[in-house]
């Protein structure tokens, strides 16, 4: 077992080390002078002869590509907002609470109201209540989410008055961000689970469990449940993804200042090591998911984890 | 003929019908059987004849959107199966009455310890406390051949065959009065198949359990069974014990099962399967459902009702060109 | 006579699909709504009551009104007609984005399916690379370092949907490598090439259809999204997110400048999702008999 995670952080070291790579070369390549941004409108050639030095741009690409990832893994240090000047990390710490609060509350409601939805409807295969739950899963997850949470704003804010439209604070004003966060991703746990339990309902072991005298409450309970889960903990991994990368578009909607608005403040005014920052986390953040995933896979199937599991075992038959 | 509810087992017009999309299938058409305690009786037929079908009607599992019980009473022990409320019928189904299925590749949960199934069906028949049932799921395995110490494995770390032993354990743990058996050894090697009927065979004979067992293969039924009904398109067109069955088929039907069986003389050119297939159980053909493979068909039969004769005691054949035989 | 037969076979199988589709009720309300939707955007010029950019100074901000079916906005335009003529964009980006993503993930995942070994790990490796990346934050990277237009942002919407299409297509491959009508094509000397895209393309695209229709609506939802905080197409194209971009000052008094270009927006992801369903359904293996 403990080499099987080994592999994994290898793996997941390697996918960081690509993301940021990559996203240094997209940035270095993209048109546009940011010596100039800075500089101001106002700057003379030699200004920005000047400002480029100080940034350090004018140095060959391998150079600054080595000395980002210097900088950013061994020493932990992000740079310095080129707009603000203030060190990013500072700035990430601060915002990172506030994305990962509506980020996990949208995850969990994501499973406990997906889940719920799609055993419901599974249990009532083919009745209207079936039809009613996949109706309205079908409905979340067409409707654009910064569509739903303007109009929530209108319905909430506006007319209502009941919530607050912009920024932080106490808890009211993480509710909306929260559920517009999550609603494509219920809609997409429910009807996944429906499938996949949909799937189990006609195995064997299902009758087998019937012929034994078991109550229907507990086949779905402990026998169906837990077949079922496997497809829908991978679809928790892409969800939480989903959610990180949805994050930029809600907090620019509700002004919430977390990581996402951070990084589309910063692609318009061209600030780039926040940029790379921002990315960095969102891809080791994705990475961690992903292993977490793995991991909870791995513990949860037997079969799985006799793959990893030490070879005592497999000599025993 | 004793009153249904002094007989051990008896099926009389048992009637089940599976819809699916728009039309409907009469998968079990007024069958009707009994059965006394200790008895061993054989389902023989092809695939698709509606055996499971009356397996599962018997333990009130049929898999309820397509299948439907629609007719007929099962009574057992003295008590109505048929329409029976569910809290009961859930202490008879794994307690008085077990089954056991065709792909033991399948019929365990892959993520229950085979141990903890095996208590499952303890706890949920007997008082036993946790403990009580651990070692009871111990002592089953040891009786079917599998080591106690691999109580905490899970199925895929087993064989076919050691999976169909658990699932035997499993059923036999409760000590049930009757052991619906189907297919137990299709799946599985010739050589395991020997082991495993011979398994069935001895604990039955310990517990004095009886037993249906549904089969497609003849040489099983002559090993085992006290009693055959032969299933023909959801009827049962010849009943007898073994010896009438095997020594004197009646119905065409049989005959031609026993016809097509390779023979061990070697001087055989060709096998002799019985002409064409299974009618459409969307539309079976009016009068008897075998007349338009029967080789000695005639207007009667294709017309006319077929009625259910004893043709000699306790033979039984539903047939026209049967005449009283002694 | 290969050949032959599997042409027949496919008629077959389209017009069968079709006629599931057609069945279900879902997706025969999704095929109907879209075609209303589509025929409605390419009949723009004709159809729309107004000009796309005839401004009507005077007639600022008008709530619907039988005049102006929607109302109009902050120059006076017509909201009906700008939404008409939107749609022609926001279509087109879904449609060119997923089926360009699609293409690119079949051609990535036959090679690594059919190549195998060494070829293959890399290939996954990179996909696995690519796909750490959330799509959304793909596409706002990529379309904030292309700028805006509309093959840029194309470009960008469709960089998220291959290694999708990719892993699937390579999953099925893996699947039917095995199966003997390859070895067989193999013996009488077929180029590998020739092989993967005549032999085995056809049996494993099922899956990838629905997929690529899936990833239709969540395209476009995607551009709606991205033309909303600023990236993509601007205004004053008009894209529907590039309108809700446009009303966003205004949502406290001119709700209906927001509703009805999400509404639009809505129902047309929901028509696509209703057929895509419905598709999935249809192809299904195990319902075919």
């Amino acid at each position: 077992m403990g080499k099987y995670i080994c592999k994994r952080l290898l793996w997941m070291i390697v996918i960081v080390l690509g993301t940021a790579f990559i996203i240094f070369t997209i940035l270095y390549f993209t048109p546009g002078d940011p010596a100039r941004v800075i500089a101001g409108g106002n700057a003379t050639a030699a200004d920005v002869e000047n400002m480029r030095h100080i940034m350090g741009l004018d140095r060959s690409y391998w150079v600054q590509l080595r000395d980002f990832l210097y900088h950013s893994f061994l020493k932990l240090d992000l740079g310095n907002s080129w707009v603000y000047n203030k060190p990013v990390m500072a700035e990430l710490l601060i915002r990172l609470p506030r994305t990962f609060i509506i980020g996990l509350s949208a995850m969990a409601l994501n499973l406990t109201a997906g889940l719920l939805m799609g055993i419901f409807a599974a249990t009532h295969e083919g009745r209207w209540q079936d039809s009613l739950t996949m109706a309205i899963a079908m409905v979340f997850v067409s409707c654009p989410d910064f569509w739903v949470a303007l109009m929530m704003i209108l319905l909430f804010s506006a007319k209502l008055g009941w919530l607050p439209a912009y920024g932080i604070g106490g808890p009211q004003y993480y509710i909306m961000p929260i559920i517009c966060s999550a609603l494509g991703g219920i809609a997409v746990n429910a009807r996944q689970t429906r499938a996949s339990m949909l799937g189990v309902f006609r195995e064997d072991y299902i009758t087998t469990a019937r012929a034994k005298g078991q109550r229907e409450r507990y086949v779905v309970t402990k026998h169906m449940f837990p077949n079922a889960l496997m497809p829908i903990i991978t679809s928790i991994g892409s969800g939480f993804a989903r959610i990180v990368a949805g994050s930029a578009v809600i907090e620019s909607v509700f002004s919430v200042p977390g990581i996402g608005l951070y990084l589309l403040t910063a692609i318009n005014s061209r600030d780039y090591p926040v940029v790379r920052a921002c990315v960095l986390f969102f891809a080791i953040f994705t990475a961690v998911v992903m292993l977490l995933v793995d991991l909870v896979y791995a513990f949860v199937d037997p079969r799985i984890k006799a793959k990893y599991s030490s070879v005592r075992r497999r000599t025993k038959k | 003929m004793s009153k249904q509810n002094e007989q051990f087992l008896s099926v009389s017009e048992l009637e089940v019908i599976y819809t699916s999309r728009k039309r409907t299938i009469q998968a079990v058409n007024r069958v009707s059987f009994s059965m006394e305690q200790g008895e061993t009786l054989a389902l023989v037929g092809e695939t698709g004849a509606g055996k499971t079908t009356i397996a599962k009607a018997i333990l009130g599992i049929l898999p309820n959107p397509p299948a439907r019980l629609v007719g007929g009473e099962i009574w057992f022990d003295g008590e109505q199966l048929t329409g029976m409320p569910e809290a009961q019928m859930l202490d008879i189904r794994g307690g008085k009455i077990a089954m056991i299925f065709q792909d033991p590749m399948t019929a365990l949960n892959p993520l229950m310890t085979i141990g903890e199934q095996i208590v499952e069906g303890l706890l949920l028949h007997n008082d036993y406390s946790r403990q009580e049932a651990e070692v009871r799921a111990k002592e089953m395995l040891e009786t079917v051949g599998i080591p106690a110490e691999r109580f905490m494995e899970y199925p895929f770390e087993f064989s076919g065959g050691m999976k169909q032993r658990v699932v035997i354990a499993m059923a036999l743990a409760c000590n049930p009065l009757l052991l619906l058996a189907d297919e137990p050894t299709t799946a599985l090697d010739v050589t395991i198949q020997a082991q495993v009927l011979d398994l069935i065979k001895e604990l039955k004979q310990k517990n004095n359990t009886s037993m249906i067992l549904i089969t497609h293969d003849l040489g099983v039924v002559a090993e085992t069974s006290d009693n055959v009904a032969v299933v023909y398109a959801g009827k049962i067109i010849e009943y007898g014990t073994k010896e009438m069955i095997f020594l004197h088929p009646s119905h065409p039907y049989t005959r031609g099962l026993f016809n097509s069986l390779p023979g061990t003389k070697g001087n055989e050119k060709r096998l002799k399967p019985i002409a064409g297939s299974l009618p459409d159980p969307t539309c079976l053909p009016a009068g008897c459902t075998f007349a338009p493979r029967c080789p000695l068909a005639s207007e009667e039969c294709r017309t006319g009702d077929t009625p259910y004769r004893e043709i000699s005691p306790g033979h039984y054949c539903r047939c026209c060109l049967q005449k009283q035989e002694e | 006579m290969m050949m032959q037969k599997r042409d027949l076979q496919k008629t077959s199988l389209l017009t069968e699909t079709f006629q599931r589709i057609w069945d279900n009720a879902g997706a025969r309300a999704g095929v109907i709504l879209l075609a209303v939707i589509v025929l409605a955007c390419l009949g723009a010029p004709a159809i729309a009551p107004y000009g796309l950019n005839d401004m009507d100074i005077q007639n600022m901000f008008r709530g619907p009104s039988l005049k102006h079916i929607c109302g109009t906005d902050a120059m006076g335009r017509d909201l009906f007609s700008r939404l008409l003529y939107g749609g022609r964009y926001s279509l087109a980006l879904g449609f060119c984005a997923a089926v360009f993503g699609a293409s690119v993930g079949i051609v990535i995942g036959c090679v690594a399916g059919y190549c195998g070994g060494r070829i293959e790990t890399i290939i996954m490796r990179f996909l696995d690379i690519w796909s750490s990346l959330p799509s959304m934050l793909l596409c706002i990277l990529i379309s904030a370092t292309l700028g805006a237009g509309f093959f840029n942002t194309v470009l960008a919407l469709a960089v998220g949907n291959v290694p999708n299409g990719a892993r699937l297509i390579r999953g099925q491959i893996l699947s039917e490598v095995s199966k003997e009508y390859l070895e067989a094509a193999e013996s009488i000397n077929c180029s590998k090439l020739s092989i993967m895209f005549r032999h085995l393309l056809p049996n494993v695209i099922s899956p990838l259809i629905v997929d690529a229709t899936m990833g239709i609506g969540m395209t476009i939802t995607m551009a709606a999204a991205l033309s909303y905080i600023g990236l993509g197409v601007q205004p004053p194209t008009p894209e529907w997110g590039a309108m809700l971009a446009d009303a966003r000052t205004h949502i406290l008094n001119y709700p209906y400048l927001i509703m009805f270009p999400g509404l639009v927006i809505a129902l047309t992801v929901l028509a696509i999702n209703l057929i895509g369903d419905g598709l999935r359904d249809a192809m299904d293996p195990k319902l075919r008999k």
